[in-house]
């Protein structure tokens, strides 16, 4: 590989080119002209990382596995697992929440997830191939459209709702959830532009 | 001190994808050395592409807003909710706090994209140099907030999904929540179409 | 062009903004932040409005459910059973409940919580709500000012709310019959109070109960109150013919307490909370003038005593005045003999006024336990007698009774217990005059009765035959003879015999002779004075009637 970290930085809100610097830990560059985030410090490193989405996998499996509340009323219990939500929205007419609802609750976050551990895998093995390259430009167009996030907004909100006329029980999903939620504001903060540059001085 | 170099001025072009600064060689159908995106100076079609989706957003948004988007039944006791209502039931029950977040979340962010980006594609089409700078920071902030709308959407499907007491409460989702579905996913991808780049394009005289 | 810029153009371009953040936080830890803000006010939320958890043990946990079964005090929800869990030894379940935070009283020490059942007993049926809406867990908050969080609960409802006005007292009694936690307390056959609880004395010889009675009613409840078993049916043969007594129908099958005061003279003051009674077997027992202190007594039986149980009375002079409480066998080594000693109590107060008489008496001649008077009565005949109560059952009852004639036996006033001695008894007496009347009945010469018996049949059956041979032919020719005289009667008889015809001659002239005699009685009617001066010339056809009916007469026979 020719192409090796670049002195330069673009800025992707309004095309003004930067000189880089390196940063030191904490330090966020900003654009001169607009003021958007070039570039921040990155907390951790491959392993480090890696040992994160490992982490997140966990739990996303728990939080997927586990019911998130419990609605009680006069002894009859409901749980709610995530798939039991998307396919109650499914049968109940409304396919469009279903379909939305799985895709950036399930299938978005589990690509996210899991492209992120193959890339990452991929630098630390110096295997940068065509599979690294799709997968950081598929992992480009998939970061947005995780919204676990909101999802646990969301389920607090249901529970403050329904806990006027039900007895509401958190079940370990929903905490699995809030960790979730965690480590996907965490993966959020990684700059892919910096994988790139990793990547390639690895493989260098 | 001079304006900041952009990268069209130096000849140089940056990927949307991986960053990568490679130099701009002026022909149709290039792709990043790195990533093998296409690589394009601004998003191509972005401000028919943005104008076309936060249309289709805008005709969803009204039945979004008009239409329930809940029904309660409770003892055969039929409560249609819109989104609005739903906020008002929230500050009146007790939880102001959580009131604020999800009027924030399902009225106020809606709301603030379209006007914000419908601002944003009129002052660019305009090639307006006014107020670059918190042009760009609303984008932003606009891009950082849109999914957030999703809050109710989520609330709705897990109030469904949990009660299921049959005769005592039950609670189904009303078209409302699809069209409000919808819209939020139009408007962010309407966000993700405009290209902030254009707000810097251009008169630069004004600098 | 910008290739050769490039290069060396990268220290004229211009360096970003750096900034160092604060400990890395951007604006992307503004969902998470939220989320965590929201979580932790609901946990505040719930934690300020979590009143206490308490646990209460149950012997079953039937009809509780988690999550759903409330508990409540007077109707009101104050809590709900959060989970049940079996106790580590599997002998009982283990009920948590949350109790509200306004309901944090009901944590004292003295509460009880008991599960309100649908229940049908024999005294009505109780917690009917609950058939609709489940189990709930009842509360009866106490006043302790001490907290608990772990709770026994009553398997059955408490029978007195803490603090309801009234009074508990104390029964004693031999057993505990029918009675049941709950069974009804009657006072003039209105039900003011129910047995709380009961248990078994200390020393396992009696049981006692606890009994609530309810203000106001509490009031007549006094001092000299007595209280007996109203269980049951109390069926009287008496002088006024069969008498059925009962409290209620329900204590004819659950059972029940009744009190009432003595008749005559008492002590009318209300009882203090917590005081003692007796509790009688049945009414006449309970009014009975009290017995006093017992005595004991032994008897010595030289004869089966098949027939007397314990229990059965003791009388004296036909006066009821103690039982038969045991019942042993002896062995009498010199004379080989089994006596029976049969011990019983006795309640000289039972006596009345002789009693008093005698017990004055006694106390004058420094004889404190009647002992010594005893002796005396023994001397003047006083024995112990089995006599039979009931001749179809054969039972026996104890009889102190005077016997003339009675061998004098020693008497040992210092033996305690007293012994009094015997006489055979009036079933012995029985058995001996059967015996003498079956000797009388064998000294009957049956043997030669019948001998005669059979000569005379003998003697019979040589008439018969006979009567038979002889006197038989001669009285059918005596008929036979008898039966031509009726034909010849019968002959002479029929309509067309001579005889017949002379009749109907003869009652036709007696016919005319009546017809002249009315026309003669007429012409009386007419001519009376005819009857003094002789009879009128035109008269003269009157007279001829007459004459032929006189010939006729004549000549008939």
């Amino acid at each position: 590989m020719t192409i090796t970290a670049s002195p330069m930085l673009i800025c992707e809100h309004c095309d003004t080119v930067h000189r880089r610097r390196p940063l030191a830990r904490g330090e966020v560059a900003r654009c001169l002209r607009c003021g958007a985030v070039l570039e921040r410090h990155q907390r951790f490193g491959v392993d480090g990382l890696l040992a994160l989405v490992l982490a997140a996998m966990i739990v996303f499996v728990l939080a997927n596995a586990w019911p998130i509340v419990t609605l009680g009323l006069n002894g009859q219990q409901v749980a709610a697992r995530l798939w039991g939500v998307i396919l109650t929205m499914w049968h109940d007419h409304s396919q469009v929440v279903a379909v939305l609802a799985a895709a950036t609750l399930f299938f978005f976050p589990i690509c996210k997830l899991l492209l992120l551990g193959w890339v990452l895998l991929c630098i630390r093995l110096g295997r940068i191939g065509e599979g690294f390259r799709r997968a950081m430009v598929l992992l480009h167009y998939v970061a947005p459209w995780t919204m676990s996030e909101v999802f646990v907004l969301g389920a607090l909100v249901s529970i403050v709702k329904a806990h006027l006329y039900f007895d509401v029980t958190a079940e370990p999903g929903i905490y699995a959830y809030a960790a979730l939620m965690v480590f996907i504001t965490l993966f959020s903060g990684v700059d892919l532009h910096q994988l790139w540059d990793r990547a390639a001085e690895r493989a260098a | 001190m001079s304006a900041p170099p952009r990268a069209a001025e130096l000849g140089l072009i940056g990927c949307h994808v991986c960053g990568q600064v490679s130099r701009d060689p002026r022909r149709a159908g290039m792709a990043c050395p790195r990533c093998g995106a296409p690589l394009h100076r601004r998003k191509t079609g972005s401000i028919a592409r943005s104008w076309a989706l936060l249309i289709a957003a805008l005709i969803l948004y009204l039945p979004a807003n008009l239409l329930p988007i809940m029904r309660t039944v409770s003892l055969g006791d039929v409560d249609d909710n819109t989104i609005l209502s739903g906020v008002v039931e929230l500050w009146v029950k007790g939880s102001p706090g959580l009131a604020v977040i999800v009027f924030s979340a399902s009225i106020v962010v809606p709301m603030m994209k379209f006007l914000v980006l419908g601002t944003l594609l009129l002052s660019v089409q305009r090639g307006s140099a006014w107020a670059r700078q918190p042009r760009a920071r609303l984008y932003r902030l606009v891009e950082f907030i849109g999914y957030w709308s999703m809050l109710d959407v989520f609330v709705v499907a897990l109030l469904t999904a949990l009660v299921q007491f049959g005769f005592f409460s039950l609670v189904e989702p009303l078209p409302g929540v699809v069209f409000f579905g919808l819209t939020v996913v139009l408007t962010m991808l309407a966000s993700m179409s405009f290209d902030p780049r254009l707000i810097w394009d251009g008169r630069t005289d004004d600098e | 062009m910008s290739d050769e810029r490039k290069p060396g153009g990268t220290e004229d371009l211009p360096e970003p903004v750096v900034r160092r953040s604060r400990v890395g936080i951007s604006l992307i830890w503004l969902v998470p932040v939220l989320a965590a803000v929201v979580g932790l006010s609901l946990v505040i939320n719930s934690w300020m409005q979590a009143g206490p958890t308490i646990t209460i043990t149950f012997q079953t946990a039937s009809g509780i459910d988690p999550g759903k079964t409330q508990v409540k005090y007077k109707s009101v929800v104050i809590g709900r059973v959060e989970r049940v869990t079996l106790a580590p030894d599997r002998s009982h379940v283990e009920v948590e409940v949350a109790l509200d935070k306004r309901a944090k009283g009901f944590a004292a020490a003295d509460t009880r919580f008991w599960v309100v059942r649908p229940r049908i007993g024999l005294g009505g049926v109780s917690g009917v709500d609950t058939l609709l809406s489940g189990a709930f867990i009842g509360a009866d908050v106490g006043d302790s000012t001490e907290y608990r969080d772990e709770f026994q609960g009553l398997e059955m409802p408490p029978s007195v709310p803490h603090g309801a006005p009234g009074k508990s007292f104390v029964l004693h009694s031999g057993d505990l019959g029918s009675l049941d936690i709950g069974s009804p307390v009657y006072y003039r056959r209105i039900q003011v109070g129910r047995v709380a609880s009961y248990q078994l004395d200390p020393d396992g010889k009696g049981v006692s109960l606890q009994i609530f009675v309810d203000g106001p009613n509490d009031k007549f409840v006094t001092q000299s109150a007595r209280f007996w078993n109203a269980s049951g049916v109390d069926v009287s043969l008496g002088a006024n013919g069969l008498k059925l007594n009962t409290q209620s129908l329900a204590t004819v099958l659950a059972g029940g307490v009744a009190f009432q005061d003595p008749p005559g003279p008492h002590d009318s003051t209300p009882a203090p909370e917590q005081a003692s009674f007796t509790l009688f077997g049945d009414q006449v027992a309970a009014m009975a003038p009290p017995d006093g202190p017992p005595r004991y007594i032994r008897m010595r039986f030289e004869q089966s005593l098949r027939g007397l149980t314990v229990d059965a009375p003791v009388e004296f002079l036909g006066v009821n005045i103690g039982r038969v409480v045991s019942i042993n066998l002896d062995y009498d080594d010199k004379r080989q003999r089994f006596p029976v000693l049969v011990g019983a109590v006795v309640y000289p107060q039972r006596l009345g006024r002789a009693y008093d008489k005698l017990a004055a008496l006694a106390k004058a001649n420094g004889d404190d336990d009647l002992s010594q008077m005893m002796g005396r009565l023994i001397e003047h005949g006083l024995r112990a007698q089995a006599r039979t109560g009931n001749l179809l059952t054969g039972q026996l009852y104890i009889a102190l009774d005077f016997l003339p004639n009675v061998p004098k036996v020693a008497f040992d006033a210092k033996a305690r217990p007293l012994e009094i001695p015997t006489a055979p008894g009036s079933f012995d007496k029985l058995q001996e005059q059967m015996a003498e009347i079956i000797n009388k009945i064998q000294k009957v010469p049956f043997d030669s009765i019948g001998q005669h018996l059979d000569q005379t049949l003998a003697e019979l059956g040589g008439t018969l035959k006979q009567v038979n041979a002889e006197t038989l032919p001669q009285f059918r020719r005596t008929l036979e003879g008898a039966q031509q005289t009726l034909g010849t009667a019968n002959s002479t008889l029929s309509a067309d015999s001579p005889l017949q015809q002379n009749l109907g001659d003869t009652l036709e002239q007696l016919q005319r002779m009546a017809r002249s005699l009315r026309v003669l009685t007429d012409y009386l009617g007419g001519h009376p004075e005819s009857l003094i001066r002789g009879r009128r010339p035109d008269a003269a056809p009157a007279a001829p009637p007459a004459q032929p009916r006189e010939t006729q007469q004549g000549s008939k026979p």
